[in-house]
């Protein structure tokens, strides 16, 4: 399983990337938006992890680049926010994201979401 | 008269240029330290992200740049995690004494660093930390005592509370932002200090902001409290009244109706008391309410009203009948909540 993340510090890609890799993915990293829509679409990933305030294009953008392109398939979206206002929960569902993770967050948790994610994407 | 303008005009330009040396030495330095943090800085990210991830002896960094940058990448990791990796990290800044440091640091002569300190510790914020925080509470830096204050509120013990709401005390004028951030901060994780600012020894001023903090984290414990602030000045009845309102006590309906009907009050607590009523949802108030629609002031026409549209058919009703038949003023509010 390929997994993308996206988010601009690197200390929590890094952080994201190691703890994805223990759990045996394989980890494509973007440090901006415009990035993880190119890794998207040359790398394939199965899955992604989007930080929702990102350089270029922010979190939603790149959910809304990644929905409408056909070739990206529909793999599960989990994504980081600094806080999970309602406003943002109904846009993010409203385009296709499947998991909210609001920081501070324990990426154990965020492994067992998209672990979760990817099951019920791949039940239906 | 020559000669002295020539010296004048030398020390200037002398002035000039040390002043533009002074600078490029500034500019060079900042680059210097740019270019080695974006060098060690992926480095450390990636000792953090192994350490947290796989456990093991912590890191070592090398010398004092890969020491300050490992630190700051930590804090940075730190105020993104929570959970066991949190913990992890923060079993880490202990073990390489970056706590200590920090705690040493608190007794610098600079205020910067004293601040940088606070903020670290603020970060950190294990009980290991309590014993340096709790002598920062009496720093001269209100920016530092406050920071302390907060943290110790959060990580603290129960007997920190008085040293830490004395703070709040000291400071509620001269720094109100941070004052009320420690009160947040108690009512988050020590309630029943909040019930000692609420009552009528604590100062005005910290009393409205803990009603406020009480309101909005929603602590149905602190209503008798609350109600009893009822009964106070204006400004703390109106903090008092949205708090109670926030967190529904149907048993202040006839207190804040009181406060409604109190005609010597200022509009800001009667108005406060009637939005409380309508987010309670106390359709009996509607008698009381009904009036204000035609009250000269037009803040209170407009929480009459609003109260109202919030109180099911009785209010949906009053406001029916303001429209058909009441003065224009009422009208004019009651046809605004309506659309």
């Amino acid at each position: 399983m390929k997994i993308l993340i996206a988010d601009d510090s690197p200390t929590i890609r890094r952080l994201v990337v190691a703890r994805l890799e223990a759990d045996g993915y394989e980890v494509v990293e973007a440090e901006d938006g415009q990035e993880a829509v190119a890794l998207a679409r040359s790398e394939h990933p199965d899955a992604y992890v989007l930080d929702k305030i990102m350089p270029k294009l922010d979190g939603f953008e790149v959910v809304q680049a990644l929905r409408e392109d056909p070739q990206l398939g529909a793999g599960p979206i989990v994504m980081l926010t600094d806080r999970s206002s309602e406003e943002d929960v109904l846009r993010g569902l409203e385009l296709g994201v499947e998991e909210y993770m609001p920081k501070p967050f324990s990426p154990h948790e965020l492994t067992a979401r998209l672990r979760r994610a990817l099951a019920r994407g791949s039940g239906s | 008269m020559r000669t002295a303008l020539t010296i004048t005009d030398i020390a200037l330009a002398a002035l000039v240029c040390l002043l533009v040396l002074g600078l490029m030495e500034v500019r060079m330095l900042i680059r210097l330290r740019q270019r080695r943090q974006r060098r060690l800085w992926p480095e450390a990210s990636q000792v953090i992200a192994r350490y947290v991830t796989t456990g093991g002896p912590p890191p070592r960094p090398a010398g004092r740049a890969g020491r300050a940058i490992l630190r700051d990448a930590a804090m940075q990791a730190l105020y993104d995690l929570r959970g066991s990796e949190r913990d992890l990290l923060v079993g880490m800044m202990e073990e390489l004494s970056y706590l200590g440091d920090a705690a040493a640091a608190l007794r610098a002569r600079r205020r910067a660093v004293r601040r940088r300190a606070a903020e670290t510790l603020a970060i950190i914020a294990t009980p290991a930390a309590a014993p340096a925080l709790r002598a920062g509470l009496a720093d001269r830096d209100a920016l530092v005592r406050t920071s302390c204050a907060r943290t110790l509120a959060r990580a603290g013990t129960q007997d920190d509370v008085p040293a830490v709401v004395a703070v709040a005390q000291r400071d509620i004028l001269t720094a109100p932002g941070a004052a009320a951030a420690i009160v947040l901060a108690l009512g988050q994780s020590q309630q029943t200090a909040l019930s000692t600012l609420l009552s009528a020894q604590a100062p005005a001023r910290l009393r409205v902001v803990a009603a406020e903090v009480a309101g909005r984290l929603r602590l149905p414990e602190l209503t008798p409290e609350l109600r009893a602030c009822l009964h106070d000045g204006d400004e703390l009845a109106a903090a008092a009244a949205q708090g109670l309102g926030m967190i529904g006590d149907i048993q202040a309906a006839g207190e804040l109706r009181d406060v409604v009907r109190a005609s010597d009050r200022a509009a800001s607590a009667r108005a406060a008391a009637m939005t409380a009523l309508g987010s309670i949802g106390d359709a009996t108030s509607v008698p009381v309410l009904e009036p204000q629609l035609k009250a000269d002031d037009w803040t209170l026409r407009a929480a009459a009203a609003h109260g109202l549209a919030q109180l099911g058919e009785p209010g949906s009703w009053a406001l029916r009948r303001a429209v058909m038949w009441g003065p224009p003023e009422a009208r004019e509010q009651a046809e605004a909540v309506q659309q």
